[in-house]
């Protein structure tokens, strides 16, 4: 398959599967940056030109609460889940769960 | 100024007055961590370089501007098919208004304009393109978020038409074609109605008196084709009654054309004129020729017509 094609289509399938990542990361406080190391860390590679116009949208739409600290001499704004963050979290992570037991019996039939 | 306050005002600019504090506030504090991270790795402060390759790392101002603010397309995607059609629709029904213009002009002026021709229609195509664009932008990007149109929402399998063969189809271009030709056909037809006295007086050749019975038949099955025309842009599919209709219609025009092709005269000089190409016997040839070939076509139509009642009727549609 051309890189091109397959660039494209990985694309497509981690765009939904990274809300539900940053969401799952957000049960603790993270800012920006911070929140972009612990993607980092769990393999989950986001650029920030994504990363932080989308974590703007999650909190636009309610899901996330915000707050500006100041640490270390300079401020910082966290984010957190905001209740509706969290149930809505709760029915992803389980979607994603049928999702990828539905998806591994498909899956698992290739040789 | 150093790189990152130039960086936020770029950035600042693609943004809305309401939200540009806010989000720059934010990606300034988002680049400073990043930085720290990485001054921290090398044990020292980042030198211009290295900021500028974190600020082009980071994206063009633009881009990440835009990033920030809700996806706004021309037109959206469920509306793209609806806009593609229209724009079509109506830059054909254009061209043929603009075609039987420029035609009509012909006939009233004696010469053909090019310039009008082109020009004419590219003005105005544009300006349908920026209408309809415009329009279908407003029914994308609704004030207040509400959709206004639904095209697609209210549907029943049942309203669908019963259309079993590709040709049942009735394709537009060829509906909005076959009623620019009836249109020509009769401003052609009744020419001294609409022209100018000035153009009555400075034309040459006129129809002979032989032509003279056929008009009103001529006229009459134009206008029943219209008719036709008309009910094919309501319902644009063939069923057995309307392909009967169009075979008789065809038919009956294949007659009156042939019937005037072998007329022995159908041109004439209008008295004191001189004809400016030909001599009025080529007129006639040439006119008579272009019947016969006409009334032969329209015959081959109705032997289609026909054939396809056939074909429908065997198959019990």
């Amino acid at each position: 398959m051309p890189d091109d094609r397959l660039d494209k289509l990985r694309l497509e399938l981690r765009r939904g599967v990274l809300v539900l990542a940053v969401l799952g990361s957000l049960k603790q406080p993270h800012y920006g940056y911070s929140l972009r190391q612990q993607l980092h860390d769990a393999g989950v590679e986001i650029d920030e030109g994504t990363l932080y116009p989308l974590i703007r949208r999650l909190a636009d739409q309610g899901l996330l609460e915000s707050e500006w600290r100041q640490g270390e001499g300079r401020e910082r704004r966290y984010y957190q889940l905001s209740g509706e963050g969290k149930q809505l979290l709760a029915k992803l992570t389980s979607e994603w769960q049928q999702l990828n037991h539905h998806l591994g019996k498909l899956l698992g039939g290739e040789s | 100024m150093n790189l990152i306050d130039r960086y936020m005002s770029a950035v600042a600019q693609y943004l809305p007055a309401d939200r540009r504090a806010e989000i720059t506030r934010e990606l300034r504090a988002n680049i400073l961590d990043r930085l720290e991270h990485m001054e921290a790795e090398v044990g020292r402060v980042a030198s211009n370089a290295e900021v500028a390759g974190v600020l082009r790392e980071m994206g063009h101002p633009q881009r990440v501007a835009n990033g920030f603010l809700a996806p706004e397309r021309l037109v959206s995607d469920e509306l793209f098919p609806l806009f593609k059609q229209a724009l079509y629709y109506s830059l054909l029904v254009f061209a043929i208004l603009h075609v039987v213009k420029v035609g009509a002009v012909f006939l009233n002026a004696g010469y053909f304009n090019w310039k009008y021709f082109v020009f004419g229609f590219t003005d105005t195509a544009l300006l349908i393109f920026a209408s309809v664009t415009g329009i279908f932008y407003v029914l994308s990007n609704p004030p207040g978020g509400k959709p206004w149109y639904t095209p697609y929402a209210d549907w029943k399998p049942e309203q669908l038409p019963p259309v079993q063969r590709p040709w049942q189809r009735i394709s537009f271009a060829e509906q909005a074609s076959e009623l620019a030709i009836n249109v020509f056909f009769l401003l052609v037809l009744h020419y001294p109605l609409w022209a100018s006295a000035a153009a009555i007086d400075s034309v040459s050749v006129t129809f002979a008196a032989p032509v003279a019975p056929w008009i009103p038949w001529m006229t009459a099955m134009v206008l029943v084709s219209m008719l036709l025309n008309a009910w094919n842009f309501r319902y644009g599919f063939w069923t057995r009654p309307k392909l009967i209709v169009s075979g008789v219609i065809n038919l009956g025009s294949a007659a009156v054309l042939l019937a005037v092709s072998r007329l022995p005269e159908i041109m004439a000089l209008v008295p004191g004129a001189e004809i400016r190409v030909w001599g009025i016997e080529e007129a006639n040839t040439f006119s008579a020729f272009g019947l016969l070939i006409a009334g032969l076509w329209v015959l081959y139509e109705a032997g289609k017509d026909f054939y396809r009642v056939y074909l429908l009727r065997a198959s019990g549609g």
